[in-house]
C-alpha cells in the first residue's frame, strides 16, 4: 500500500470495513507533527477536508468547536492542542477525521491522513513506560509496521480522559 | 432476532387492523344493499363493487401472509358477490345473512390470529360458512329458502358479541372480556410503544433490585423501582392487560412495604421481586408476538405475593377488597359497550346502520391520510434535506462563479434556492405531530377510571391539533395519563358529594392544549374539590419536609410538595393512586423537556395543571446577531426591543458594570464578545447596538455588531461531548451550513451575575 493516498480511496477502504473480523489489527493512520498515530479502524467513521468551525465558550482550548456534517452537530477537537503541541495553521491537507465512540461522534482535527494499514498484535509493543507528559497517556500501544513506528491512540481516552471532565464541572 | 420475523409481525399486525376497519366498513354496506335492492332490479354497482374489493383485498393480504382458512372464505364471499355484481344472483335477505356471517367467521379468525399467529381453529366454522355461500352461489335468482340457522333480523349488531364468543376459546382468565376489547382498541403503534415502554421500565425494576441486594438500604434505588413499577402498572391497565395489572399491584405493594420499611430487602424478597420481573418479562414477550400476555398461575403468584406482604400495613386491604367487585363491573360495563366503542373510534362518531354512507366513507378518507414511517428514516431524510441546502449554497455561492454574471443561472439557481428551502420547511414539520394522539388515549383511560371509582366524568378535549415534537409527545404520555388519574381519583368528588355542594353529578375534565408564548401549553382542569392547602402542609410536616407550619409560604410553593416522591395525601391506596409515586413521573418527565408545572387550584372549584412545555425542542423564532465572526440566534421572544446607545444613557459603576437607561429603567449590559471569548468589530459602547432581552422579569443588554434578521431555527443539541453549557440552549443550523448558537436568556443572565459576583 503506497503512503500517500487520497482521501477518497482511504473512504473506499473505510467502506469495505463493515464485517467486524476485517476490522480487527486494522488501522486508520495520520500524521500530526513528525509522528504518525493510528486508531482502531472500527472508531473512524469517514474523513472530511477543513470546514468552518463555530466555536462554543467554555470549552477546553483541544475542543474547537462544532461543525455542521450533513445536518449533524458534532464537536471537533484538535489533536495538536490535546497533545499540548504548538500550534500550526491549518492548511489544504489539514483534515477532520471523524470517530464514533459510544454513539457519540466527533471529529478530531490531524495534520495529514495517511492510510489504513494492518498491524498485528504481535507487532505491538506497550507503551512506553518511562513518559515526559502526561500526554503519554493516551497511548495505546507502539505499532511497528514496515520499519517504521505508528503510535497507536486510545481514542476512548482521548476523549474522555479527566481533563475535559474537569472543565465542564467548572461551568455548571 | 431476524429482521425478517419483526417485518412479519408487522406485517400481521397490520393485516389485522386493516381487515377489521374493512369488515366495520363492509357491513353497513351489505345492510344498505338489501335494504335498497327491490326484487328484480340489479343493485347497487357502486356498493357491491366497494365490498368485493374489500373482500379481495382481505383476501389477497390473507394468501401473502399465508391465511388459508382466511382466503378460502373470502374466496367464496367474493366468488357469491362476483355474481350478485354481474346481476346473476340476487341481493336478498338470506346472501346478505350469509355474507355478514361471513364477516363475523373473518373477525374470528382475525382474533384467533391476533392471539395465536394462525388462523387454524376454526375450520369447522370455516367449512360451514363456505358450504353456504356456495349453496347462495349456486341457487337461482328468486329462490328465498330459509335457512335453518337463520341469524337475527339485524345484523349489524351480530358481529360484535360473536366476536366475542369468538375469542372465547382463547380465553383463558375471568377478565379477559375487556382485554379483547382493549387490544381491539389498541393501534399496532400503541402495541409496539406499550411493549417498548414495559421492556424498559422492567429493566429498570430488575436493576434496582439487583442493586438492593448490594446496598439493602438505598431508598433512591426503591423509589425508582416503584416508579417504574407504578408506570408498568398504569401501562397494563390501560393496554387492557388485566392479569398483568393486577399482579403488577400486587407486587407495588409489595414494593411499597419494601419501601416503607415494613419488610426486609432480604435474599428472599429480592428473589421473588426478580422472579416477578421475569413473569412480566415473559408476558410481555407474548404480547409482543401477538399474544394475549396472559400469566399462567397468576392466582398462585398472588397468593405467592400475599404471604409476603405483611398483614397489618395498611396497603393491604384496600386493593384486593374493591379489586373483584370492580373487575365484574368493569366487564360488564366494557362488554355492554362493545358495540359502540370500536364505531367511535373510527372517528365516524355515528351509529353506522344509521347512516352507513357517510360514516364508512368518512372512514375511509381517514385511514387513508397517513402512512407510517420509520423515525430513523424520517431523521435521515431531514439530515440529508440539511445537506441539500448546504450544497445548493455551495453551487449558488461557488466561488469559481465570482465576477460573472449569468443571467438564466441566476433565475434557474433563485428556482432551486426556493424549492430547497419549500422542501425544507416541509421535513421539518414532518416531526411534529398534533397532541391528538396522546389526547386521544385519555379518553379510554377516563372511561375505564370513571367505571373504576364510581364517578361521572365528561372529558373534553380541547386544542387537539396542536402539534407537538414526537419526542415531547413520548414524553408527556406519561405525565399525562398520572394527571388524569388523579384528577379523577383524588379531583373529582363523588356523584353524591357533588349533588350536595350544588354542582353537576357528573365531573368536567378538561384537556387542552395550545401555545401561549413561545411555549406549548397542556392544561388538566378539573371541576373538583380543589386542592387542600392545610392537608397538604400538615403532610409535608408529617414527612419532615417542612420546619414550621407553613403558614409564610405562596399557595404555588405549598403545591410544590406533591411532586415529592411517596407524598401523598390520598386516605387510601388504591390501584388506581394513591402512593404518591405520579406526580413524581410527572416532574421528572417534564423536567426533562426543560418543562414547568403550574398549579392552580381553588378549593371546591377545581384545579388546573398546566405542563409549560418549551417549544425549543422544535422550533424557535429567533432574532439572528452578529459578533464579530459569530452569529448567534436569540429567541425572538424573550428580545424585548434593539436600540443604539447613546453617550448619556451609559451608567459606569465602580466595579465597571456598565448600565443603559432604557426609558425609567437601568439595564445592565452584557458584551457577549467578552461572555464567549471572542473577537468583535465593536469595543466603543457608545453608538453601539444593543438587544434588551427579559427573562422572568430580569433585563439585560446584549451588546452586539449588528441585526442580521429574523428567522425561525430548528434548535439542534449541541453534543452529548460538549454536554449543557450554560447561556446556551443549543444550536441550529443556518442556510449556508454555518452553525449559529442559540442563546438562553436566561442562563446567559445567570452566568453574567455570577461572574459578576465572582
Amino acid at each position: 500500500m503506497s503512503m500517500a493516498k487520497d482521501i477518497g480511496s482511504i473512504e473506499d477502504d473505510l467502506l469495505d470495513e463493515d464485517d467486524e473480523d476485517t476490522q480487527k489489527n486494522r488501522y486508520f493512520t495520520f500524521q500530526v507533527g513528525e509522528e504518525e498515530y493510528g486508531l482502531e479502524i472500527m472508531h473512524v467513521i469517514e474523513v472530511i477536508g477543513m470546514q468552518k468551525i463555530t466555536e462554543v465558550p467554555d470549552m477546553p482550548d483541544f475542543v474547537k468547536g462544532v461543525i455542521n456534517l450533513r445536518g449533524q452537530v458534532i464537536p471537533v477537537m484538535d489533536v495538536r492542542t490535546r497533545f499540548k503541541m504548538s500550534p500550526r495553521e491549518y492548511d489544504d491537507r489539514t483534515c477532520i477525521v471523524v470517530i464514533n465512540i459510544k454513539d457519540t461522534a466527533i471529529g478530531m482535527v490531524v495534520d495529514k491522513v495517511s492510510d489504513v494499514i494492518d498491524i498485528p498484535e504481535d507487532q505491538v509493543d506497550p507503551p512506553p513506560k518511562i513518559s515526559r507528559s502526561a500526554g503519554s497517556r493516551f497511548i495505546k500501544g507502539m505499532g511497528k509496521a514496515d520499519d517504521k513506528v505508528k503510535i497507536l491512540l486510545d481514542a476512548g481516552k482521548l476523549l474522555y480522559d479527566e481533563e475535559l471532565e474537569q472543565v465542564t464541572s467548572t461551568i455548571d | 432476532m431476524s429482521d425478517m420475523s419483526n417485518i412479519i409481525d408487522e406485517n400481521i399486525l397490520s393485516f389485522i387492523t386493516e381487515s377489521r376497519e374493512m369488515i366495520e366498513e363492509v357491513e353497513p354496506h351489505l345492510i344498505e344493499l338489501s335494504k335498497t335492492s327491490s326484487p328484480g332490479s340489479s343493485p347497487d354497482p357502486e356498493t357491491t363493487n366497494l365490498i368485493f374489493r374489500l373482500f379481495h383485498s382481505i383476501k389477497g393480504t390473507a394468501g401473502f401472509l399465508q391465511f388459508n382458512e382466511v382466503v378460502k372464505v373470502t374466496h367464496e364471499a367474493e366468488t357469491l358477490l362476483d355474481l350478485i355484481r354481474s346481476g346473476k344472483v340476487e341481493m336478498d335477505r338470506r346472501n346478505t345473512d350469509v355474507l355478514c356471517r361471513t364477516c363475523d367467521i373473518v373477525n374470528s379468525f382475525l382474533n384467533q390470529i391476533e392471539s395465536t399467529g394462525s388462523d387454524t381453529g376454526f375450520e369447522a366454522e370455516a367449512k360451514a360458512i363456505i358450504g353456504e355461500l356456495s349453496d347462495c352461489i349456486h341457487s337461482k335468482p328468486g329462490e328465498k329458502t330459509k335457512k335453518k340457522k337463520a341469524s337475527p333480523p339485524t345484523p349489524p349488531k351480530q358481529p360484535p358479541p360473536k366476536e366475542t364468543t369468538a375469542a372465547e376459546p382463547t380465553i383463558e382468565m375471568g377478565a379477559e372480556p375487556s382485554d379483547a376489547l382493549a387490544q381491539l382498541l389498541l393501534t399496532p403503534e400503541m402495541l409496539e410503544r406499550f411493549v417498548e415502554e414495559a421492556v424498559e421500565q422492567l429493566e429498570v425494576v430488575e436493576e434496582s433490585m439487583l442493586k438492593l441486594q448490594e446496598e439493602p438500604d438505598n431508598q433512591e434505588t426503591i423509589q425508582e423501582a416503584f416508579r417504574s413499577l407504578h408506570s408498568f402498572k398504569g401501562n397494563c391497565g390501560f393496554s387492557g392487560y388485566a392479569d398483568l395489572e393486577k399482579l403488577a399491584h400486587k407486587t407495588e405493594t409489595l414494593m411499597d412495604n419494601l419501601k416503607e420499611g415494613h419488610i426486609k430487602a432480604d435474599a428472599s424478597t429480592i428473589q421473588t421481586m426478580l422472579h416477578m420481573v421475569d413473569v412480566f418479562n415473559q408476558a410481555i414477550a407474548d404480547i409482543s408476538k401477538g399474544g394475549p400476555g396472559s400469566i399462567q398461575n397468576s392466582s398462585v403468584l398472588l397468593d405467592l405475593l400475599e404471604d409476603i406482604i405483611p398483614a397489618q400495613t395498611t396497603t393491604k386491604p384496600a386493593a384486593p377488597i374493591v379489586r373483584p367487585e370492580i373487575q365484574q363491573s368493569e366487564a360488564l360495563f366494557l362488554l355492554r359497550e362493545k358495540t359502540e366503542l370500536p364505531v367511535k373510534e373510527e372517528s365516524s362518531g355515528q351509529n353506522k346502520a344509521d347512516i352507513p354512507e357517510t360514516s364508512a366513507n368518512r372512514s375511509r378518507s381517514i385511514a387513508r391520510q397517513d402512512i407510517r414511517v420509520n423515525l430513523a428514516k424520517l431523521d435521515q431524510l431531514i439530515n440529508l434535506v440539511g445537506e441539500l441546502v448546504i450544497a445548493e449554497a455551495m453551487v449558488t455561492r461557488n466561488p469559481d462563479l465570482k465576477g460573472y454574471e449569468f443571467e438564466n443561472f441566476e433565475r434557474s439557481s433563485t428556482h432551486l434556492n426556493k424549492i430547497v428551502r419549500d422542501l425544507q420547511d416541509i421535513t421539518l414539520s414532518v416531526r411534529m405531530i398534533p397532541v391528538s394522539g396522546v389526547f386521544r388515549k385519555m379518553i379510554r383511560l377516563v372511561h375505564d377510571l370513571s367505571v373504576k371509582a364510581h364517578k361521572k366524568v365528561n372529558l373534553e378535549l380541547l386544542g387537539e391539533e396542536t402539534e407537538i415534537d414526537k419526542t415531547v409527545s413520548e414524553l408527556i404520555a406519561d405525565p399525562l395519563v398520572h394527571l388524569v388519574r388523579n384528577a379523577i381519583d383524588h379531583g373529582l368528588e363523588s356523584p353524591q358529594e357533588r349533588l350536595a355542594q350544588g354542582k353537576d353529578e357528573t365531573g368536567e375534565v378538561i384537556l387542552e392544549a395550545k401555545h401561549e408564548g413561545g411555549e406549548i401549553w397542556i392544561s388538566i382542569k378539573d371541576d373538583g374539590r380543589g386542592l387542600d392547602r392545610q392537608k397538604i402542609l400538615n403532610k409535608a410536616i408529617e414527612k419532615g419536609l417542612l420546619k414550621d407550619d407553613g403558614s409564610h409560604l405562596e399557595d404555588s410553593q405549598v403545591y410544590d410538595f406533591i411532586f415529592h416522591p411517596g407524598f401523598s395525601t390520598a386516605d387510601k391506596v388504591t390501584d388506581v393512586s394513591g402512593r404518591g409515586v405520579g406526580m413524581d413521573v410527572v416532574k421528572r418527565n417534564i423536567e426533562k423537556i426543560k418543562g414547568h408545572i403550574d398549579i392552580r387550584s381553588q378549593p371546591g372549584f377545581g384545579t388546573v395543571i398546566a405542563l409549560r412545555i418549551p417549544l425549543t425542542l422544535a422550533i424557535i423564532d429567533g432574532m439572528l446577531v452578529r459578533v464579530g465572526k459569530a452569529r448567534y440566534t436569540v429567541p425572538l421572544l424573550s428580545i424585548r426591543e434593539s436600540i443604539q446607545v447613546e453617550k448619556d444613557k451609559i451608567t459606569i459603576t465602580m466595579d465597571g458594570q456598565e448600565l443603559v437607561k432604557v426609558r425609567e429603567e437601568l439595564v445592565p449590559i452584557i458584551r457577549l464578545h467578552e461572555l464567549h471569548h471572542i473577537e468583535t468589530d465593536r469595543r466603543e459602547l457608545v453608538g453601539g447596538l444593543v438587544v434588551i432581552v427579559e427573562y422572568r422579569g430580569e433585563s439585560a443588554a446584549l451588546l452586539i455588531d449588528e441585526i442580521i434578521g429574523e428567522q425561525q431555527a430548528v434548535i439542534k443539541g449541541l453534543s452529548n461531548y460538549v454536554g449543557s453549557v450554560k447561556g446556551l440552549s443549543g444550536c441550529t443550523i443556518l442556510g449556508d451550513g454555518e452553525i449559529s448558537l442559540i442563546l438562553d436568556i436566561g442562563g446567559l443572565v445567570k452566568k453574567a451575575q455570577s461572574l459578576a459576583a465572582a
